[in-house]
């Protein structure tokens, strides 16, 4: 009986401190997968503004934990500023995601060169 | 007849294990190490369950883990509006665009093609349950190979917490007024599932360029 518990606690530990260890994310995720989730599930309760503040904030605080900013968070922030017509802010971020990952090449070009299509024709 | 019966009821766990140890076999993984993708486009996911909003909530759950297994992963709403975009208004018309055409405007390595299964919570009368089953599909964009598949599903009973008949009858209470009001247990179960599915050691996902080989020596 008292045998049993003494093997079962370092078990325990282990458990404890393996989970810990698997816990621990390369990324900080912030409002990201809520943002996402309210544009599609709550209309109107994730405006383009909105998510442009929530999803900055984020990349603040993920420099701050010197973490490097997820895939796909600055082609999400060019796309809002896109559709906010913020052009200058819409490429620079783009440009950041293609810095970051180059595997986001062809199609944050093919949106760029869209976007400057779009422009021209207004 | 009564040792006969209860011959086969100690059969009975038998059985049931040795069904599930071939469930777990390791999986093949020839042809994900052949294609070692970089990146990795989430289809917006067909849905045959019953609620209409499971695809995009589902979608909203699956950046984080990919992401966290070293891939690159396209963001999804800009890919779901590109879609939209280019006359394909709905998941079910999304997951039937040609690979060539992935591969040319958005040169993903991989697409991940999702059908939801099951969605959503059942009320019974003394308990509700909640629910999520999805099946996965990783296809190289060049060669249309499977990498891999995988069944990413979670559950959750109202009366999970114990309690006996009327903690069963409070929590049911309980869940279903929550559930009117606020709180969606769904994205959470969904979080479960894919960690199970995409984690799991004999058949997850295989590690993508980006995972760092151990993050506990920082």
């Amino acid at each position: 009986m008292s045998l049993g518990k003494w093997i079962m606690l370092p078990l325990c530990a282990v458990l404890f401190v393996s989970g810990c260890a698997t816990n621990k994310e390369m990324y900080y995720w912030g409002e990201y997968e809520k943002l996402v989730h309210d544009s599609y599930i709550k209309p109107g309760s994730a405006d383009p503004q909105m998510q442009i503040e929530k999803i900055s904030t984020d990349i603040q605080k993920s420099e701050a934990l010197s973490k490097k900013v997820a895939p796909g968070i600055y082609a999400h922030l060019g796309f809002l500023y896109a559709i906010q017509g913020q052009q200058s802010e819409s490429k620079e971020a783009f440009m950041e995601e293609k810095a970051l990952y180059p595997e986001s090449s062809i199609f944050i070009d093919g949106m760029m060169s869209r976007a400057m299509k779009n422009e021209s024709s207004n | 007849m009564d040792i006969l019966f209860r011959q086969y009821f100690l059969l009975f766990p038998f059985v049931i294990l040795f069904a599930s140890g071939c469930a777990t076999t390791p999986y093949d993984y020839t042809e994900f190490e052949n294609s070692k993708p970089r990146s990795i486009v989430v289809i917006p996911p067909n849905n045959s369950s019953l609620e209409v909003n499971a695809p995009y909530i589902y979608l909203s759950t699956l950046s984080r883990p990919l992401a966290e297994k070293g891939y690159y992963v396209f963001p999804v709403s800009v890919i779901d509006y590109f879609f939209k975009e280019n006359g394909l208004p709905t998941p079910a018309e999304m997951n039937n665009i040609p690979l060539d055409k992935i591969g040319e405007h958005i040169g993903a390595d991989a697409v991940l093609y999702i059908n939801i299964e099951d969605w959503g919570q059942k009320f019974q009368v003394i308990s509700s349950v909640a629910r999520v089953q999805a099946n996965l599909k990783l296809v190289d964009v060049k060669t249309g190979k499977l990498l891999w598949e995988s069944i990413a599903q979670a559950k959750k009973s109202s009366d999970d917490g114990g309690g006996g008949l009327l903690g069963a009858v409070v929590n049911a209470v309980v869940t279903q007024v929550l559930a009117s009001t606020i709180s969606d247990p769904t994205p959470g179960l969904a979080r479960q599932a894919n960690n199970v599915a995409i984690n799991n050691q004999m058949r997850g996902m295989l590690d993508g360029p980006y995972k760092q080989p151990s993050l506990t020596t920082e």
